[in-house]
């Protein structure tokens, strides 16, 4: 009993380093890059982390419970000749779109009851960059594909957000030493970003123990 | 009755100011090369980075766009002034997703097997900057004007993409559109994320250079940041 519950917390605390680390959205899946040039200008970044993580795990598991939902356009689209793995492909964003404007209206009004008076204002401004960022991180989309359980997806969705905050630290502080006189003028700005982020990438890579080989 | 130098030198200097206008009119507008998406703004790095390793890739990739960018660009401008500026982008988002749909299974049919190979990020286009970008302009800009921004914005997008994807197929493969160039790859990790970076940062540091260029010699000067 013992046994089984720690295999499957240890599982769970895996998948969720996974979300962070292993296939870091930004770094080894290149996902979300020109939104984490937004979230650099924007001063709270702790409330919009929270919105973020609020709106992803939220969208992530209200689509697992209804992503079954589509297997009934599938089904009529598997008639007119398309196979069900490209019809799922068509028709999850669309599902995934309308969970997120539910889900964007549902956390704006918990964040006006909730959030302190003076923080309102920022975090709706915050608040549709921050939901709309569920798709570009991929999550949902991801841990769908994976064939997540609820926890699993659970799990995965928070370590992807920590995965996401943790890369936009990185481009934030390595921007300001990109910020140099020294560095030729064909590569300054945004090419000494990606170089940047080329050195970064490696290094996540090497951090998570993959080869060259085993990733060709 | 006779100009005097001082007037013909006036006249020159104005027109030589109505060239500099239109010439920092027509860069202002231009989507194609001075303020291409991916290297002039940074839109749509996701699949040049990590799916465009190969031409073919690329190409699926910059069709998926064409097609999805402009009615999703032309409906949204339809529509400004219907939901709230803030609101628009999550509006965006699910016009794109509808308008994947058709998208997906137009290139389904016409690539099979080889669409799978982009994986998520076909699907994932439809909420890049590159289709959503317009999400917060708050005023109409005219069917005709949209269409031309956003066609620019495609083609633009397409030959960078396919740019990058033919040198890291060559790189990273030894092959072009499958077919053998060399024995073996040349530098097998422009396939992967991080050669995709390194790929794509020397090409935008090549634009940059072109582009100082061309407005040192328009202007008389140019700046180097994109």
């Amino acid at each position: 009993m013992l046994n089984s519950f720690v295999s499957t917390f240890s599982e769970l605390i895996v998948i969720g380093l996974a979300g962070a680390f292993l296939s870091n959205a930004v770094l080894c899946r290149a996902m979300g890059l020109d939104r984490v040039k937004t979230i650099e200008e924007d001063s709270d970044e702790v409330i919009f982390f929270i919105l973020q993580c609020a709106c992803s795990v939220l969208t992530s598991l209200l689509f697992w419970l209804t992503k079954g939902i589509v297997g009934i356009p599938a089904s009529l689209l598997d008639g007119m000749g398309i196979s069900e793995y490209y019809a799922r492909a068509f028709l999850w964003p669309l599902l995934i779109a309308i969970i997120t404007a539910g889900v964007f209206f549902l956390v704006f009004v918990i964040t006006v009851k909730v959030a302190p008076y003076d923080k309102v204002t920022s975090a709706a401004r915050q608040l549709p960059f921050a939901a709309f960022n569920t798709f570009v991180a991929g999550t949902v989309l991801i841990s769908a594909s994976a064939e997540y359980s609820f926890f699993e997806t659970l799990l995965y969705t928070i370590g992807a957000n920590i995965g996401f905050i943790i890369a936009n630290w990185m481009l934030r502080e390595g921007n300001r030493k990109l910020q140099n006189r020294e560095i030729p003028a064909a590569f300054r700005g945004f090419p000494s970003r990606l170089l940047y982020l080329a050195g970064l990438a490696i290094a996540f890579y090497a951090l998570t123990g993959r080869s060259l080989s085993s990733l060709l | 009755m006779a100009r005097t130098k001082r007037e013909k030198g006036n006249d020159s200097f104005v027109s030589r100011s109505r060239l500099m206008l239109n010439a920092e009119e027509a860069q202002k507008y231009d989507f194609l090369f001075f303020n291409n998406a991916v290297l002039g703004q940074g839109l749509a790095l996701t699949p040049v980075i990590a799916a465009a390793n190969t031409l073919r890739n690329a190409v699926i990739l910059a069709i998926a766009a064409v097609v999805l960018i402009i009615p999703t660009r032309i409906l949204g401008d339809a529509t400004v002034g219907w939901i709230k500026t803030r609101l628009r982008i999550i509006f965006y988002t699910v016009l794109s997703a509808l308008i994947l749909i058709p998208d997906m299974i137009l290139l389904s049919r016409w690539f099979g097997g080889s669409f799978i190979s982009v994986g998520l990020y076909v699907p994932l286009l439809f909420v890049d900057g590159i289709v959503t970008w317009r999400a917060s302009v708050a005023q109409r800009e005219g069917a005709r004007h949209v269409f031309r921004n956003a066609f620019s914005t495609a083609i633009g997008y397409s030959v960078v993409i396919c740019l990058v994807g033919s040198i890291r197929e060559i790189l990273g493969k030894g092959t072009i559109w499958g077919v053998q160039l060399f024995r073996g790859p040349l530098f097998s990790a422009a396939s992967i994320i991080p050669g995709g970076f390194l790929i794509t940062a020397l090409v935008a540091a090549f634009w940059q250079s072109i582009t100082s260029f061309f407005k040192k010699i328009v202007f008389g000067g140019g700046k180097t940041d994109a």
